[in-house]
């Protein structure tokens, strides 16, 4: 019994050192905030502290079915223990022990780490989802993000997050973060993004919904972009500021008007005169649906400067201004639809 | 030979091999029945919890002034009187009194009937709807409570039917226990938890 | 040999009536009359309900509700309710049922006949399941190359899922539990055969109405259903929910009736110290499923009065809470994974035990492992909620309990591994499952504390991580389990014995093609891909296909085992098995293969533990008139 017992020691020694050296090479995430490396760290703790475990029971069930396997039906019983003495109480003893020591550290040691929120960061942004794209806003700078996520590498950022509709999840692989988003609250998540990066380079960089919300959950993202803090600072001035809410039309504009029903707008052509500013009146006819509209250069193109009436649920009715613009064909669209929402603007 | 692939004793239901599915009562058949029925009433109630905790998340202590609170009272009288009656049922036919018994059943049933029109008066009547987070609460707690009420009328009244036709005795009466039982529970989901709940809370 | 059987041993008492005419029409298709009928009456009334108070007769889902509603009652009497047991309520007698193959299509109060039907409608939901999840597969090879568009595989992930959660519910409990249960402890049937039979018949309905979703614009919220999504999307939602609710019924009393047979009908002798462990765990598995399933069905009717009562338990524009439905729903929905695993934890010890020809050890605190993880189960459901939104003071007091329940889930491993420490192991097909079980579980429950950690979970929430967590503990928990139970309990209740080969190399191609799939599937999550996905970036292609390709091959590991039932179940002549192929001490082996009507010739009578292998002069139940269990050593059986 002793031999047994020795041997079945050295197995698991064994495969403990062959697994701790398999751990070392397990994940490859290079971690894009701070955060990240918190989560990084307590997984690899638990993973150090769960090899020894997993193997230690590998070792029993390999020794076992080798050294004690009998080849057809037992002619006799095995050893008659019953398991009454030291050995359960032992085995109590260090299960206990392990469960206590994970759920300290990394467990409540950690957590306070991860989850705690700057009330006074660097930047806060302000994140909506919706069924099935992102809104994104810089409130205190009073710029409305495009169709992606623009963040300074090094300073602290605090996202307060909420849903218009279903709920969604705020997810940014890189960044190891998450949080739902839940309609008629608002969650938040801090973070300091440690380098920099983008979606083009590495789809890791991307704000993805991350709880199931309905037919588009899959291709609800947007791209994520960290950029150093100059370049930061430049971005933002470049933005346009956000239009205001509830803008009044402007008298002496081209005045144009199209309504929402069913996901799908009541016409796929406008037409207005070159050099004229104009006013569109976008009547949202879809009880609890979000839709808005935006104009674009092009399909691939940027948004023209302003051209943007804010995501909002029906039944609503919208005005948005558009400066005088060029003669050419434009884009117009929902974006939180935009495949069926779509149209052209043809400007003469 | 198999169960499966070949019918015992060769076709039909012959008399060579008359298999009985119904055993000789066990033993312990009495407890049997009551753990039972206690059982699935822990069960139940688990529902009414449920929506009791969801009132409070939703709507906190809040109450609307226009919930008829002398109506509830109304109601809760009715049926702590309806539950004395169908104890009084049990008592009864314990003693083998069957027309005292019958009568007390028949009065339960009558309250019980007068509870569910009450509760339809309450709802007819209520200023506040459904789409709101104490009326959510309100018409499905009353709901749950007067679906169950109905369940457990139907059974009270099965029970009358088999008592007019001489089933049951002095003693053997566990369908009369179980039910006034399970009514007794009922009644008590209102008075602990929905009435409270609801109108006092 | 079973005729003898039969007319051995104490008379049986004469019929209670002479049998009524056998009806013309087979039970299912009178219950599908009923049901029809039911429908339209409910619908029909909910019409004039509705033209009364002036509004528009037709509200597709309201109707359906109540129309559902007497329907599943129409469906239960049609089916044998009313001819079985309904009769006695109004006076009348109540005949037995068909005796033949019949009686497996009809409302059997035999718990042998039941636990079949459940092994037979779960074994068949297993394999749908397992259709679709060779869809999803197929899906998920490429990100651009795909048989479906996003709505069709949001309907058939959320079937597959619960189709699959279905099957983890029932299959062990509803199959080897009704079946063994009663035997094991030495009990003629359950406590409520009648109350049996109608917890089987509320599974049909169940089947059908998630078939029947996919008409009805099918569901796209997962088996989760979380609302808003769950209150605003098509209507099968309804469907789905009316059948939780239905499912849950036939859980509830199902766990009722084991808990008042193992309460009160043991055989004599028959202490708790003695109870075979299998039994053990279906008892703290009935507990969970009598007094957690109703938040199920709760959170579900909470989603369908939204939906057609015009409340607001979850809209927040009308002062619903979201979060209230999770709660709800994982206060369930977690002590609903013990429900599956601690039968199986049951079956493998049990397995162990006997295969390993030695007293299980630690019996007293395996015991206490199930009774420990039955206490915790209350406590940690909020675990699944860690970055749904909720008060963070949630989040430390939820991360300890969870933690904790890996002690009483380490003393499972303790009694199989002490167990199987210089036993004589038995390598054939039911072992080889029970140690796979082990091997598997022991993944599942490792991976489990890096979703227990607040700070990893975070990181590993919604992703394939979490999947490939779940599906090692239910599948190679739960599904290893199960086969290691049919293996092992397939000569008692067919009477035959299976191929061994063909055995083998159904474990060995599983074992194989389950791990390489879902390690694949850890590894695809640690990188980045979240769950209900229909496509993904480029980057994680490899993986997927990976993972796929290995999937397919999990898929064709069950040939050997279909094969092996056909060849087996199928032919005239096929090997038949004694009454005690594993020379095993337990009650069920005492019996004949298949065990007549009342289980036993004559009451047994307990005097010993079920697994003192070779400890001189114990026995474990004594039959009169066929003698005493022993040891081998002892000669007899």
């Amino acid at each position: 019994m002793r031999r047994d017992v020795a041997r079945v020691g050295l197995l698991w020694l064994g495969l403990t050192v062959l697994g701790e050296l398999l751990a070392q090479a397990e994940i490859n995430l290079a971690p894009g905030s701070d955060k990240a490396e918190l989560i990084r760290g307590a997984f690899t703790t638990l993973l150090v502290i769960a090899v020894p475990v997993f193997t230690f029971v590998v070792a029993m069930l390999l020794y076992s079915v080798i050294r004690f396997r009998h080849a057809g039906e037992p002619t006799a019983a095995g050893a008659t223990v019953h398991g009454r003495g030291p050995i359960p109480i032992i085995w109590f003893g260090i299960t206990s022990g392990l469960a206590i020591l994970i759920m300290v550290y990394p467990g409540l040691i950690e957590l306070p780490r991860v989850t705690a929120i700057a009330s006074n960061p660097d930047l806060r942004v302000k994140v909506t989802g919706v069924q099935w794209t992102w809104q994104i806003e810089y409130p205190d700078l009073g710029i409305q993000g495009g169709q992606e996520l623009v963040l300074p590498v090094g300073r602290t950022v605090t996202f307060d997050i909420t849903s218009l509709d279903v709920v969604h999840a705020f997810w940014v692989p890189a960044f190891m973060m998450r949080i739902d988003a839940v309609p008629g609250q608002t969650t938040q998540v801090t973070l300091t993004p440690t380098r920099t990066g983008s979606f083009a380079a590495d789809r890791t960089f991307r704000l993805q919904c991350s709880q199931l919300c309905g037919l588009d959950h899959a291709r609800m993202m947007l791209p994520v972009r960290v950029l150093p803090a100059a370049e930061f600072d430049a971005w933002i001035k470049a933005q346009p500021k956000a239009p205001t809410a509830g803008a009044t039309p402007i008298p002496g504009a081209a005045e144009l008007s199209l309504s929402a029903r069913n996901t799908l707008f009541s016409t796929r052509r406008l037409e207005a005169p070159a050099g004229k500013p104009i006013t569109i009146t976008f009547d949202n006819q879809d009880a609890g649906i979000v839709h808005n509209i935006a104009i674009y250069e092009s399909a691939t193109g940027p948004l023209v400067d302003q051209a943007r009436s804010p995501l909002e649920a029906g039944p609503i009715t919208q005005v948005l201004n558009v400066p005088a613009l060029p003669a050419g064909t434009y884009l117009f669209r929902c974006d939180a639809h935009p495949t069926p929402m779509v149209g052209v603007l043809e400007v003469r | 030979m198999t169960a499966l692939t070949r019918p015992a004793g060769g076709g039909g239901a012959g008399a060579a091999l008359m298999v009985h599915e119904a055993h000789p009562p066990h033993p312990a058949k009495p407890a049997i029945d009551r753990l039972g029925l206690w059982l699935f009433i822990a069960s139940e109630s688990m529902l009414f919890l449920t929506l009791a905790v969801a009132r409070f998340y939703l709507a906190g202590l809040d109450r609307p002034e226009e919930v008829n609170l002398p109506l509830g009272l109304t109601l809760t009288v009715d049926l702590l009187l309806s539950s004395l009656l169908s104890y009084r049922a049990v008592t009864k036919i314990r003693t083998g009194d069957r027309p005292g018994f019958l009568a007390a059943l028949a009065a339960t049933i009558v309250l019980g009937v007068l509870f569910i029109g009450g509760v339809a008066m309450e709802w007819a009547s209520a200023e506040f709807g459904p789409g709101t987070p104490y009326g959510t609460a309100f018409f499905s707690m009353t709901g749950l409570h007067v679906s169950h009420l109905l369940s457990g009328l139907v059974v009270l009244v099965l029970v009358y039917r088999l008592g007019r036709r001489g089933s049951f005795s002095a003693d053997d009466h566990w369908g009369v226990t179980a039910a006034v039982r399970y009514w007794t529970f009922v009644d008590a989901m209102w008075l602990l938890v929905v009435f409270p709940t609801l109108y006092l809370l | 040999m079973s005729d003898d059987v039969h007319t051995v041993g104490e008379a049986r008492p004469a019929p209670a009536s002479p049998p009524t005419p056998a009806s013309a029409l087979v039970p299912i298709a009178r219950g599908l009359i009923w049901a029809l009928v039911g429908f339209a009456a409910g619908a029909g009334v909910t019409s004039l309900a509705r033209a009364a108070a002036g509004l528009e007769p037709w509200s597709l889902e309201l109707n359906f509700t109540v129309g559902y509603a007497v329907a599943l009652p129409g469906w239960l009497f049609g089916v044998g309710v009313w001819e079985r047991w309904g009769r006695e309520w109004f006076g009348r007698p109540v005949a037995d049922g068909p005796t033949d193959r019949r009686r497996y299509l009809a409302f059997s109060v035999d718990h042998k006949v039941i636990g079949i039907q459940y092994l037979v409608t779960f074994f068949g939901l297993f394999f749908l399941g397992g259709a679709l999840a060779m869809l999803i597969r197929w899906q998920l090879m490429s990100p651009t190359n795909q048989p479906l568009d996003a709505g069709a595989y949001n309907n058939v992930m959320s079937l597959h899922g619960i189709v699959m959660i279905a099957v983890a519910v029932a299959s062990v409990v509803g199959g080897f539990g009704n079946y063994f249960v009663p035997l094991l402890i030495g009990a003629r049937d359950m406590a409520f055969p009648r109350l049996n039979a109608l917890s089987y018949w509320l599974v049909p309905p169940v089947a059908v109405l998630l078939l029947l979703s996919l008409a009805f614009g099918g569901w796209d919220s997962g088996w989760t259903a979380y609302p808003p999504l769950s209150v605003r999307n098509a209507s099968g939602q309804v469907l789905f929910n009316l059948a939780i609710i239905t499912f849950g019924l036939s859980s509830i009393l199902g766990g009722l009736n084991f808990l008042v047979t193992i309460i009160h009908m043991r055989a004599p002798g028959m202490t708790w110290g003695r109870l075979p462990i299998f039994v053990w765990g279906i008892f703290a598995t009935s507990w969970i499923a009598l007094i957690f399933t109703q938040f199920f069905a709760a959170a579900l009717l909470m989603v369908l009065l939204d939906r057609i009562a015009g409340t607001s338990f979850f809209e927040a524009a009308t002062g619903g809470a979201p979060l209230l439905y999770q709660h709800i729903f994982w206060f369930y929905s977690h002590p609903a994974v013990y429900i599956f695993v601690m039968p199986g934890f049951g079956l493998t010890l049990e397995v162990i035990a006997h295969f390993s020809r030695k007293p299980l050890f630690a019996y007293r605190w395996a015991v206490a492992g199930f009774l420990g993880i039955l206490g915790l189960s209350g406590i940690v459901w909020a675990h699944h909620m860690f970055v749904a939104g909720m008060p963070g003071e949630l989040l430390a007091p939820i991360l300890v309990s969870t933690e904790l329940i890996s002690i009483p889930t380490g003393l499972i491993f303790l009694s199989a591994l002490g167990t199987l420490w210089m036993g004589r192991l038995w390598l054939r097909a039911p072992m080889l499952f029970a140690l796979g079980m082990v091997f598997n579980f022991l993944i599942g429950g490792v991976t489990g504390i890096f979703l227990a950690d607040v700070p990893t979970d975070i990181g590993l929430h919604d992703t394939y991580f979490v999947v490939a967590h779940f599906h090692y503990t239910i599948i190679g928990g739960e599904i290893f389990a199960l086969f290691a139970g049919l293996y092992y309990w397939f000569p008692k209740m067919t009477g035959r014995m299976y191929s061994e080969r063909l055995a083998k190399a159904h474990f060995w191609l599983m074992f194989l093609g389950f791990n390489a799939t879902f390690l694949a599937m850890f590894w695809v999550g640690l990188h980045g891909m979240n769950r209900r996905i229909f496509t993904y970036p480029i980057d994680l292609q490899g993986p997927n296909l990976v993972t796929s390709l290995f999937g397919f091959f999990l898929g064709i590991s069950f040939l050997p085992f279909l094969w092996n039932m056909a060849r087996t179940l199928l032919v005239r002549r096929a090997e038949p098995a004694p009454a005690n192929p594993w020379a095993a001490r337990t009650l069920e082996w005492q019996t004949s293969s298949p065990p007549p009507p009342e289980n036993f010739v004559a009451d047994p009578v307990i005097d010993g533990h079920p697994y003192d292998y070779g400890v001189p002069g114990s026995v474990h139940a004594i039959l009169p008139g066929v003698g005493a269990t022993g040891t081998l050593t002892e000669g007899t059986r």
